[in-house]
């Protein structure tokens, strides 16, 4: 009977309407996401728009120390959403010691509760996973709260591990499954005693005195709320900080987190994780300089050295979807992977920041570019972004190794800039700690091709000056702007100071 | 206060599954005499915020509380009746009471209403869930109430 239907519609419609309803009688959905965080989501939704029918699985595989979270993926759950309000508690409490000297009766000396917090920031998030369950239903997106993986090009089995699994076929597949937290596989009781990220903004007992293994903003930036919260912060390094971003300024970030009272133990990893009788965590480690094993006693070890896409175990390889070697999705310019049907954004593809934004926009891009026929391709230059340690840190464009590897050192001018903002002063002991950058290319009427601002406020300065620079403004441009006073962000205009002449930059002022 | 509950336990416990009109309705008066009570019993309850009834008409001034009459009556009152939670229907006032920015509800520390019809889900631990206006006209929207 299906032979003869198809015979029908071949003699009395054109190849693309006889395609159409083919893909109609024979897919449950146009469009299948898999993993239902910040890319995932958009996509989604912006596919429904266009009447395709849509489909979400999202799943947490828990943690190893068994946390797990609702719809909404990395960010919302476990990343930049609980960061920045703990990263807001720790700021509100340092600001005790401003309010006394503004004139306010303050006890500098009052306890910060962590369960009270955690309980606060938890309910948030969990408004915020409802809202998105009703935004799916509202927009007729299927949700499927289990665990996806790929049989066939157009085949999903879903699995919840409660009910037996499923079977779905979608013309279309999108993964955007994100990436969780390495663990180390060489330090013995790394997964049994340590924490993550994952745990972090959930974990119901007080953290006490805590180790973050890695130096990257994930390590950087918890270990900076979690002193400023009056807990004894330890952060071990392997080499550098910040790796990818400009160094000059990642170690500016060091200097002020170990004046303001996190510790560092440079050039050591760690060895192993045990537990004491009087159930502490005792951390060895081997320091890389001197050769030496170390060890110290910590409440809680927690390891921030890096994240791996959430792709094993999923199929992809079993259908020639091809991975790179840290199990990202490789992709062309248009999102899609080694196989034609099947598209991957976000962190879990090769080459794409791991920024919320930047996951959002692709997302929405390709699902126009799937059912509005669009061509428009996501650009990835100029990207800003915010590191929230306790000195915020926003930028845009080259760091200055970056800047100097692409035009050649010679080609680049460095101006520079310290600055100490106006509310400081309430307490004189501190210094001018504020740093701006401006890296121009003097082969090209001095376009500003990197923004870096060490500063208060850093994300909301440095959104704005972006704008500016992925519209290539010329530093005689941007000079020529009046700056609105008294802000830290007037700072970054009319610099003068090069790097070149100066490599110690002057203070501004008024 | 005590004649609608009165009436509403009697409708229960003669099993019958209430429709929204049928509910014991509390006008924006009595409903603020009586809230500290309802909070205070620390239970998860569903409070239903409708536009006051035109006595010309016999419906809500507010359409939009009148769309969702039945989809509330077809999901959220059975559901809410098998599980055993309380539901509370207050009707907030007459139109040009409801539109000024100073209603008591729309400055509320707890309900902080921004229309209506508003369905609050709320919850003594203050994860509350809420839905509001064409929220209220799905099924499918409404059954998320519910869900864990």
């Amino acid at each position: 009977a299906s032979d003869v239907y198809k015979r029908q519609v071949v003699s009395t419609q054109s190849t693309w309407e006889f395609n159409f309803q083919f893909m109609e009688e024979e897919f449950d959905y146009d469009y299948f996401v898999i993993g239902g965080g910040s890319g995932g989501l958009a996509s989604a939704k912006e596919a429904a728009k266009f009447g395709a029918r849509v489909a979400v699985a999202d799943f947490v595989t828990p943690s190893p120390q068994g946390s797990k979270w609702g719809l909404g993926g990395t960010c919302v759950n476990v990343g930049c959403i609980p960061k920045k309000l703990m990263h807001f508690a720790a700021g509100a409490g340092e600001l005790k010691h401003d309010q006394k000297e503004c004139g306010w009766d303050i006890d500098v000396k009052s306890q910060h509760n962590w369960e009270k917090m955690v309980k606060n920031v938890q309910k948030h998030i969990k408004k915020l996973n409802w809202g998105y369950k009703v935004e799916l239903v509202e927009k007729n997106v299927k949700y499927y709260n289990k665990l996806a993986s790929v049989v066939d090009k157009h085949t999903i089995e879903l699995n919840d591990f409660k009910k037996p699994a499923e079977k779905v076929r979608a013309k279309y597949i999108l993964i955007a499954v994100g990436g969780r937290p390495t663990y180390p596989d060489d330090v013995e009781g790394a997964a049994k005693y340590g924490i993550s990220s994952d745990d972090l903004f959930s974990l119901q007992k007080e953290p006490g005195k805590t180790l973050f293994v890695g130096a990257s903003y994930i390590g950087l930036e918890c270990a900076g709320f979690l002193t400023g919260l009056g807990r004894e912060s330890v952060v071990m390094v392997r080499s550098i900080l910040l790796r990818g971003f400009d160094q000059d300024v990642a170690n500016q970030i060091g200097d002020y987190m170990e004046k303001h009272g996190t510790r560092f133990i440079r050039k050591s990893t760690p060895t192993k994780v045990e537990k004491t009788e009087e159930g502490r965590l005792r951390v060895s480690y081997l320091n890389h300089e001197t050769n030496e094993t170390l060890q110290e006693e910590f409440d809680t070890v927690l390891f921030a050295i890096g994240r791996t896409a959430e792709t094993k175990k999923m199929g992809l390889e079993n259908i020639g979807v091809k991975l790179a070697k840290q199990g990202k999705v490789i992709t062309d310019d248009d999102d899609r992977s080694s196989v034609d049907n099947i598209f991957a954004i976000g962190d879990c593809a090769e080459g794409r920041p791991e920024l919320t934004p930047s996951a959002i926009s692709a997302g929405r891009y390709l699902a126009r570019r799937l059912f509005n026929g669009e061509t428009s391709l996501m650009d990835y230059s100029y990207v800003p972004t915010t590191v929230f340690t306790p000195l915020e840190y926003g930028s845009c464009g080259f760091s200055e190794e970056a800047a100097f590897e692409k035009f050649g050192q010679d080609n680049v001018e460095v101006y520079h800039i310290k600055f100490k903002p106006l509310e400081w002063n309430f307490l004189p002991a501190r210094g001018d700690d504020g740093y701006i950058k401006v890296i121009t290319n003097k082969q090209d009427e001095e376009r500003v091709i990197g923004f870096h601002y060490l500063g208060p406020n850093a994300g909301e300065v440095t959104q704005g000056y972006s704008i500016a620079i992925k519209m290539g403004v010329t530093k005689k441009q941007w000079d020529s702007t009046i700056r609105i006073h008294p802000t830290t962000a007037e700072e970054a205009i009319g610099i003068s100071s090069k790097k070149s002449e100066n490599s110690e930059a002057k203070a501004g002022g008024c | 206060g005590d004649v609608y509950k009165r009436q509403y336990q009697r409708r229960v416990h003669g099993d019958q599954i209430l429709k929204m009109e049928s509910l014991p309705q509390y006008d924006i008066n009595q409903f603020l005499q009586e809230e500290n009570e309802f909070l205070s019993k620390k239970q998860p309850t569903i409070f239903i915020f409708c536009g006051s009834t035109n006595p010309e008409t016999g419906k809500s001034w507010c359409p939009d509380c009148v769309e969702a009459e039945k989809p509330i009556s077809d999901v959220v009152i059975p559901i809410a009746q098998e599980k055993g939670i309380p539901i509370i229907y207050c009707k907030v006032g007459e139109r040009d009471y409801w539109k000024d920015q100073n209603h008591p509800l729309r400055k509320h520390e707890t309900f902080n209403l921004k229309g209506v019809p508003t369905i609050f889900f709320w919850h003594p631990e203050g994860e509350h869930k809420v839905l509001v206006e064409e929220q209220c006209f799905k099924t499918a929207v409404l059954e998320t109430l519910f869900e864990v």
